[in-house]
């Protein structure tokens, strides 16, 4: 089934295969992940690799699985938010990729996901590894 | 391969310098700690070359463990922080009581956390002096 992704052709390749053999994500998750990856890489003129992108990587291919099987995070914690809301830019770049998950999934982030996404995003763009 | 008379302990993810840094403080000569890609330090735990894996990520959610789940399995893994929030002492040295293998931080908890994961593992091994 594998055979047919794009993943085979990034340098996450063994850690979306990996992710996709335990059950913690299916392929069509790693796809738009990867869809969101070319987004990061074009705007932020930036390529991401293992080095500086795992962590992310990772944690928006659970943040997206968590939205398919509508197994929303129960809570989280307030200082969330205000962390997130105070990198406006950020915040808004995690709004910008909300909009193009909600046009694939026909659902979206939360702002409790956004935010999460929020720091993830401005510690890649600050080359926080 | 793991030494009976010390831990071997694998940091990875964004803090893994910190871990490192605040394992070896903690742990001193009971403690090995290298640092890893969390895909490597997984398979090193796996392997049985490294007691327990310690990943961190920058929000908590999972991320710090995705390989660790992948290669050990889910009933090994455990998140004791995330973003903001971090477990009391006594709920993480239950955490290490239990069977665990592999174990998530947030990034912003590592000066915090790891010393009390580090001190709660070397007295579950009886290395703690006592």
């Amino acid at each position: 089934m594998m055979t047919h992704s794009e993943h085979y052709n990034t340098p996450f390749q063994e850690r979306f295969s990996l992710m996709i053999q335990s059950g913690q994500v299916d392929l069509s998750t790693i796809n738009l992940v990867l869809e969101i990856i070319r987004k990061i890489e074009r705007d932020y003129n930036l390529t991401l690799d293992e080095d500086n992108a795992a962590s992310f990587v990772s944690h928006v291919a659970l943040a997206l699985q968590r939205l398919k099987d509508a197994k929303p995070l129960k809570d989280y914690p307030d200082v969330l938010l205000n962390e997130a809301r105070a990198m406006p830019s950020y915040w808004a770049y995690a709004g910008e990729i909300n909009k193009l998950v909600a046009e694939r999934l026909g659902k979206h982030f939360d702002q409790g996901e956004v935010g999460y996404l929020t720091i993830h995003l401005a510690r890649l763009a600050q080359g926080q590894t | 391969m793991t030494q009976s008379d010390k831990l071997v302990l694998v940091a990875s993810g964004i803090a893994k310098g910190a871990i490192v840094k605040a394992a070896q403080q903690a742990g001193g000569g009971r403690v090995e700690v290298l640092s890893m890609s969390d895909i490597q330090a997984a398979q090193a735990v796996k392997a049985g070359q490294a007691n327990y894996f310690i990943g961190s990520c920058a929000t908590g959610q999972g991320g710090a463990l995705t390989m660790a789940i992948a290669l050990l399995g889910p009933t090994r893994c455990v998140m004791l922080t995330n973003r903001g929030r971090m477990m009391e002492a006594g709920d993480i040295q239950e955490r290490v009581r239990m069977d665990y293998l592999a174990y998530g931080i947030s990034a912003d908890h590592a000066p915090e956390v790891i010393p009390l994961l580090v001190q709660a593992l070397l007295e579950k091994h009886q290395l703690d002096g006592a």
